[in-house]
This record gives C-alpha cells, structure tokens and sequence, in this order.
C-alpha cells in the first residue's frame, strides 16, 4: 500500500476514469497520463472521493512538494573515452537537467516536450452514457425510453503545474421527441436526431499567478457553488438542488457560464471562491461566491491526517465538510441580441458532506427567488426552495447502494414534490458504470399525477 | 591440520565477505516482484503475513518494492521515507474498501520502516 496510491490525488487523476454525464471532471486522460487507477480519485466513477476533490480543486496538479532526492556529490571522473563502465559513472554524475528538477518524476519524459509544456500524451478522453427508463404514466406510448443520452470529447490536466484546463464537447446528444409540436418526421424521427454538438466547458486555470495566494479561472465552466458537480454523483438523476429551474428560466446552479473566477485554499482546509459571470443580452454582470471548510480526513491537498496508530479515535475515520454559497443574476428574453424583461434572481445554499469509513451522507438545501421568471412584461415573483439528501453505502469496491430524498417547492405550487429514489450501483471494470434507479415523485397537488419511474443508466469512459 | 586450519580459516574469510544486508531480498520480476522473507527478522515475518496479503488488494507488490528499494515512490515521484509510510499506511487505512484496520497498518509500516532501514544499508 505504500506508495504507490498517492498520487491519488493526483493524478488524480485521479481522477480519473471517468466522464461525468454533466460534467467530466474525473477523465481517463488523468489516469493515463499518471498511471494510475480511476479509483485513486473515485469511489464509483463519477463520484469523486477526497483525493480526487483535492486534485480537482488544485486545478489537476498534485499538491504535494516535491522534495528533491539529492544526489550524493561524487568526485569528478575525467576520460572515460571507450570505457562503457566509466561512461555509466560519469552519467550517474552527470548534474540534473532543469526538467528533472522540476518534475521529479518527469526525470525520464522527453525534456523537450516539458519545457514547452506539452503534454507527452494527447490527453483527450471520450465518454459515452447510455440510458433506459420505465414509466407508466408518461404521455404517447412512451412508457419505455430506450435511447444514447450523450457521447462526449473530454480533455484535461495541466501544463507544468502552471495552468490548469478542462474542456468539454458534447459531440452527440439526444434530440427533442416531441409529438406534440407536429407530425413532421423531423418532429417524430424513430431515432432521436442529435440536439447538436456543444461546447461543453472550456477553461484555463492559471494557479496562483505572479505567486500570489490564488488561483485565477477564466473562460466557460461550471461556477463553484455547491460543495459537488453535478457530476459528481453516482445515480443517473442529478440532485435537484442543482438541476432545479423556476419557471422560463434556464439558470440552475450548475449551468455553464462564461466568466471570470479566484479560489483558494486557505490554511489547507478552507476554499474560498469568486467569481463574475457575463450573459450575453446584457451590460450586468452576475456574481457568486462560495466557502467551504473541511473537518477531519485528507486535508485540501490531499494531505493525510494525522492519526495515532496506537490508539483509537472517532477522527481516524470520520470528516465532514460544509459549505455555503450564494449567486445573485440577471437573466433576460433574448430578442434580436437584446435582452428584455429581465429577470433578476438570486440563490443561497448550504452543502453538508459527512464522511465515516464506508458511509456517506450528503444533505443540501438551496433557496432562491426570481422576480420575473417567466420573462413577462408584468413582474411576478416567485420563492423556490430545493432539499436534497442522500445516504450512500460502499458494500466493496465496485457495489454502492444509495438512498436518496429531495423536496421541491415554488410558489407556482404546480410543481411542488417530494422524490424518493433508492439506487444501487455496479462496476464491472472501473471505467464503466451500471446503475438501477427507481423515482417515485410524489406531487403535493392531489391533481398532478405522480410519477413512478424506473431507469437504468450505463457509462463507460476511455 | 595445518591444511584444515587454512581451509577453516578460507571459509571464514568467505563468510565475512557476504553482505551484512543480505535481509532484503527480492524475486520475481515485473508485476510479480515482490519480497523474499527468508532472511526476515521474526517480527517482520509477522508483519510480512499481514502485508502480503493486504497491499495486493488493490495494487501490485511490485510498487511497494520499487518505492522501498529506489526510496522515491513510483508514480508521484515524492521521496518514499518513514513520513510517507505512515502517510500511505493511514491513507489505505482510511479507503473504505481496504478492510484493513489500526493494527494491521501498524504491522505494515513497522514493517516498511525496517525494510527502508535495511535497504539504506546496500
């Protein structure tokens, strides 16, 4: 067990294996480029364990110092001509290359490529899901949905250890059935067309430019908010504090946006984050912020705790993390480039992760409001509140089973709901991610009828 | 007798000639490499047990035998000594599925301690 898994974090690459259906944070070009396995970051790919959130969170570098392993100084040798066996001394004494150094490791990775920063493998990833559901009550004899939901480029890691990046490309994802618009074949193709090919998330991280205490994120990516991606997650359905809209407007706190963001981890168990997000159709800018604190466990930077061998502690297993974040925007109809009736919204959350040996819980709660969600020329408010709780249970390496309960209000009280989602995950080989997963959706209005799905979701990265 | 106490003396000689470091040994190659335990102290063969078993759960020995005899473990390039043992012992302690509990780790590191401590010597 020694050595070898450290760099979960990594490498995290540790990351790993993994494509997110929403977000691929944990990719196979990490473990390729570290050699290591996808479970040095994760638990059931996607999910991302403590390591894999640290590697993440320091922009796909691993964050521990790198110590130099001096060389004892031997004296010089001269000649050497035609002698193999004093050729091989002089090499041994030969001063490290600025790349070695550096990189440690990287000792024997083409020097060339290093200095320029490149990448010796292309670091490029592609992940596919797959999805079935079951459901009684859904309209147009569409009780079985049997369909490719997405099939993704991923690419991701870092140049040096200066700058981070991460891109997405969803190359296929399923296009819109939707009977009620039309009979046009276009409308009703037996096969779904493609939604269009979309540039996911792409964006550069400079870590802690000019030495300053931080890192600086620019270019389209998911705002750090919540403690988890919507990724970050085993089951097929997203948390529905991270998925929920109000009315027209398509903002969830996970969206993709184009912006400018600082984060830090502070004293390795604070993160703190920034950020300004420009929409187009508009001069306002929207801004977010986010704190989070880790207690017990790996610290931020993968560092272990410290934990008495000789004694028994509640701490040698137990961490909890917590965080809060809040977004406050400005959305608008978009008609000929212009915006019109905005409207202006806002969300608060909590996020609480309770970590002890092989359970996991998770709980977060989301409130907002949006003064004119449905784009009207006549302002109508509306408060929304999302909860989201889940118990997770690692029965081994590859077997996960979970419980999860969220609650859903608005004012419009057309949608408000409580889901119970009990699913259990399997995977066969690390890359690849089986998951059955039952949704009872249990409408507060005794008019709306309640929804009973069950789905089954495959996905496998390389 | 002259020529018996010369031959003694002959094979004392060759005895004093091996290495004192001779306890850590290893065989195999590639993903099999791993520890001969022959020349273990008694303790460490204990400990051996433990770790054979545990370590190539989820990893191969081979990495546990390049880290202890280059010192620098293999994939992050960190310099693998008494600190990272423990680091590395509480890390697998902690991964829910390595069933490994206090003692074991401490059996584990005891036992890699003494084994960077034999490997100095060579």
């Amino acid at each position: 067990m020694p050595g070898m898994r450290k760099m979960t974090l990594v490498m995290a690459i540790l990351l790993l294996c993994g494509g997110y259906v929403g977000t691929a944070y944990a990719i196979p070009a990490f473990s390729r480029q570290h050699k290591v396995e996808c479970t040095t970051c994760h638990t059931i790919y996607p999910e991302l364990n403590e390591y894999g959130e640290a590697f993440l969170k320091n922009s796909y570098v691993y964050t521990h110092t790198k110590l130099q392993v001096e060389k004892p100084a031997a004296p010089v040798i001269l000649g050497g001509g035609g002698d193999p066996a004093l050729l091989e001394k002089l090499k041994a004494q030969a001063p490290e290359s600025a790349a070695s150094k550096v990189a440690g490791p990287a000792a024997t990775k083409n020097e060339g490529l290093w200095l320029a920063a490149i990448p010796e493998q292309l670091p490029l990833s592609v992940t596919a899901t797959l999805n079935a559901s079951y459901n009684k009550n859904a309209p147009n004899n569409g009780e079985y949905d049997l369909s490719t939901r997405a099939v993704a480029l991923q690419a991701g890691g870092n140049f040096r250890e200066k700058f981070g990046f991460f891109a997405k490309y969803t190359l296929y994802s399923e296009g819109v059935y939707n009977p009620t618009v039309g009979n046009a074949l276009a409308s009703n193709a037996n096969v779904p067309k493609n939604n269009g090919s979309e540039l996911n998330e792409l964006f550069l991280t400079w870590r802690q430019p000019m030495d300053l205490p931080v890192n600086l994120k620019f270019g389209r990516f998911r705002p750090k908010l919540s403690l988890w991606k919507s990724s970050n997650k085993i089951a097929v359905a997203s948390f529905a504090t991270h998925s929920y809209t109000v009315g027209k407007s398509p903002f969830t706190i996970d969206s993709p946006q184009d912006g400018v963001e600082l984060n830090a981890v502070v004293a390795k168990r604070l993160f703190m984050a920034a950020g300004v997000v420009d929409r187009n159709g508009q001069k306002n800018k929207e801004g977010y912020g986010h704190l989070s604190y880790k207690i017990g466990g790996a610290d931020f930077l993968g560092n272990e705790p410290m934990i008495d061998l000789d004694s028994d502690s509640i701490w040698d297993y137990l961490s909890i993390m917590i965080a809060t974040y809040g977004y406050s925007g400005r959305n608008a109809n978009i008609v000929a480039g212009v915006g019109q009736n905005y409207n202006d919204y806002y969300r608060l959350g909590v996020d609480l992760e309770i970590l002890y040996q092989k359970l996991r819980l998770r709980a977060s709660g989301v409130k907002g409001r949006d003064n004119n969600p449905d784009f009207s020329t006549i302002k109508g408010y509306i408060n929304s509140l999302a909860v989201s709780a889940e118990a997770e249970y690692m029965f081994d390496t590859n077997i996960i089973a979970a419980m999860r309960y969220e609650y859903l209000f608005d004012q419009t009280y057309t949608g408000e709901r409580h889901v119970y989602s009990p699913y259990l995950a399997y995977s066969p080989l690390q890359n690849i991610r089986l998951v059955l997963e039952y949704r009872y959706e249990d409408y507060v209005t005794p008019t709306i009828t309640d929804n009973k799905i069950a789905n089954v979701g495959l996905s496998f990265s390389f | 007798m002259k020529s018996m106490k010369i031959v003694w003396a002959f094979l004392l000689v060759l005895l004093m000639a091996f290495p004192c470091h001779a306890a850590l040994k290893t065989i195999g190659k590639s993903d099999k490499l791993t520890f001969d335990p022959t020349n273990f102290p008694p303790q460490m063969k204990s400990d051996w047990q433990i770790m054979k078993v545990k370590c190539v759960k989820c990893h191969t020995m081979e990495r546990t035998v390049v880290s202890i005899t280059t010192g620098v473990a293999p994939i992050s390039g960190q310099p693998f000594d008494r600190g990272a043992t423990r680091a590395y012992g509480v890390k697998m302690m902690r991964k829910p599925d390595s069933n490994m509990n206090k003692q074991e780790v401490k059996a584990c590191v005891d036992l890699m301690n003494w084994m960077l401590e034999e490997s100095a010597k060579q």
